[in-house]
């Protein structure tokens, strides 16, 4: 995460200290920062990792026999092949890819409205917090794989649809838990004290109750994405996910998962991958956590 | 007292609270003014309605509160004013100062950035134009080190300092009227001590003060005027010196003999009130201080006596007070 993300981050939040500060607090923690470091390393892995073989993703060797080869330096397969001989390497980067891309786009959805939409209803409280949060136990309700099929159908599948309908179920959550957050910043003096100097509602929301609960929110966001990184794998197994030859890491991992006895590379190189990504995340979260709480330095 | 003179008029103000056991008035019919550059003392035991008298006037009641009567500030009436209205006056017009330093600063902004937001959420000025004045602010409050300061972040900050901050926020947009609402309270003595001088020094310099306390020794030299409440009424009201040295009310009498005098030979018990204050809501018909009273007659039980001239521009509510 560089500098000038954090200043953009910051702008558009209309605080001038918060994120600068937090980033000077989160370059003290060791841990959080060789997280970044490796998690970086995965990203510019998933960006170029593709185009470094000189294998695709879609084409079979049938050079192999049998096609399921394990990983070799001689024949250009470094993590193997799959079960239908196509280039494991060039897979696990570009399913890495998509992972990523969803993980993170149906993050920043989740966390945008439920954020907004949570710290409004808890600061307002009342009848609007009423309703509002009464709309989130609808959409609760509602089979949410109805929804994706529906969807699906009426706009066919694409990439994009899938980070909608991800983004769409993940906001429920992240807006109760930041709701409830709320609702206890808001009997505090502070809240007060900007009322009395007459600030409007959408700025003490803005300044006073949401860079708050940034911390709470920032572990719940960690923990959503591997969450996300899952259901995606659940969509696609259901058909209504990433379609082949296109795969994620999910449907790797699942599919490695069957022939675990025969060829365990299969298995093997994609957990990894994922497991390496989630562990990051939540060595990221709670650096985040910390960084963005001033009192813990 | 004249109305346009005044800078707060509070007339007829009533406060309910709605609960589960219904509807209670814990502010009766208050009635006071503040001229521009006074100092008013508001004491009162806790729970006698003085800080929600003035949290009525600026819209700052609790979502079950509701405020009838009248009050108006340079004119405008403040009461039932929607709060588009009433965040042009709070803040810039009017500030607030309260009981707690510890819990009015945002944890999560440098003391400098609130105050600048006070003035910038305005309109009032600009990002470099407010943070300069922040400087003067936290300059004119008497903060050590004002540059370090405005930098750091609150729990950096000791009680004291703190509560100088507040109050470095509530001169910022330069303010008609300072309410403090037990701005001493929650500090240590030297801190108390140095805040009311302050508090002193921003009213020799023409600002109007609200304060309102619990504590007759905080106001001593600092107030014009004192009002004394007892069960969401005021019970008497006048100039402090007068007030002090000849309290007309018996319950006036009975809390300045129940200050603690450091020069008290030791041993010697400290004066205290017998009983206790009304529960707010509960209904009387007669003196609200009655029980407690030690010069009650028969009238008291069940006749309220109502605000009369106690002395000169003084009023109190009792039986016994012989007009001036």
């Amino acid at each position: 995460m560089s500098d000038a993300l954090l200043r953009a981050l910051g702008a558009s939040h209309g605080g001038d200290d918060l994120w600068s500060a937090a980033w000077r607090r989160l370059r003290g923690n060791r841990a959080a920062i060789l997280a970044a470091a490796l998690l970086a390393g995965v990203v510019v892995a998933a960006v170029l990792g593709p185009s470094v073989s000189p294998n695709d993703m879609e084409s079979v060797d049938w050079s192999l026999s049998p096609l399921a080869s394990p990983p070799s330096l001689a024949n250009g397969h470094w993590f193997g092949t799959d079960a239908n001989g196509r280039d494991l390497f060039v897979r696990v980067w570009a399913g890495t890819r998509v992972s990523l891309l969803v993980a993170l786009l149906a993050s920043v959805v989740s966390l945008v409205i439920g954020v907004a939409w949570g710290a409004t209803a808890g600061y307002l409280g009342g009848r609007v917090d009423e309703w509002m949060m009464r709309l989130v136990d609808i959409l609760y309700a509602l089979p949410y794989m109805f929804f994706v099929i529906v969807l699906t159908v009426v706009f066919g599948r694409s990439l994009w649809l899938i980070f909608v309908a991800i983004g769409a179920v993940g906001w429920l959550t992240m807006a109760r838990i930041v709701r409830g957050e709320a609702l206890a910043l808001r009997n505090r003096g502070f809240v007060d004290a900007a009322i009395a100097l007459g600030l409007p509602a959408h700025r003490i929301i803005a300044r006073h109750i949401v860079p708050n609960l940034l911390g709470t929110v920032a572990v719940y966001a960690t923990l959503t994405v591997p969450q996300l990184i899952l259901f995606e794998s659940f969509l696609s197994f259901l058909g209504l996910g990433v379609q082949e030859p296109l795969t994620s890491l999910g449907r790797l991992v699942a599919e490695g998962a069957l022939a675990m006895e025969r060829a365990p590379w299969q298995l093997l190189f994609p957990c990894t991958v994922l497991a390496s990504i989630l562990l990051t995340l939540n060595f990221l979260g709670d650096g985040l956590r910390d960084a963005l709480d001033p009192r813990l330095t | 007292m004249t109305a346009t003179r005044d800078l707060l008029a509070l007339d007829g103000l009533c406060v309910d609270f709605t609960t589960a056991h219904g509807t209670q008035r814990v502010v009766h019919e208050v009635s006071l003014a503040v001229a521009a550059g006074e100092c008013l003392a508001v004491v009162g035991e806790s729970g006698s309605g003085k800080s929600q008298t003035f949290l009525a006037c600026l819209g700052l009641l609790a979502s079950n509160g509701c405020a009838v009567g009248s009050a108006r500030f340079a004119g405008d009436e403040l009461i039932g004013a929607d709060s588009e209205a009433l965040n042009r006056i709070r803040g810039t017009r009017v500030t607030t100062v309260f009981q707690d330093p510890m819990n009015a600063l945002t944890p999560h902004m440098t003391v400098g950035s609130q105050l600048v937001e006070v003035l910038t959420a305005h309109g009032l000025a600009g990002e470099r134009d407010a943070r300069r004045r922040a400087l003067d602010a936290l300059r004119r409050v008497g903060l050590d080190d004002p540059d370090g300061r405005i930098r750091q972040y609150p729990h950096e900050l000791s009680g004291g300092q703190r509560q100088r901050a507040v109050i470095a926020m509530a001169l910022m947009a330069e303010p008609a009227l300072l309410i403090a609402d037990e701005p001493t309270t929650a500090l240590d003595v030297a801190s108390q001590a140095q805040v009311l001088a302050l508090l002193g020094g921003l009213r020799a310099q023409g600002l109007a003060i609200v304060l309102i306390t619990h504590d007759l020794g905080t106001m001593a030299g600092l107030a014009d005027r004192i009002a004394v409440m007892y069960g969401g009424r005021v019970v008497e009201e006048g100039p402090a010196a007068q007030l002090l040295a000849a309290p007309a009310h018996p319950y006036t009498e009975a809390l300045v003999r129940s200050v603690p005098r450091a020069d008290a030979a030791f041993g010697q018990p400290l004066a205290t009130i017998e009983g206790q204050p009304p529960r707010p809501g509960e209904s009387l018909s007669g003196c609200a201080f009655e029980p407690r009273c030690a010069v009650r007659i028969a009238r008291c039980r069940a006749d309220r006596p109502e605000l009369r001239a106690s002395g000169f521009e003084a009023t109190a509510a009792c039986h016994l007070v012989a007009p001036p």
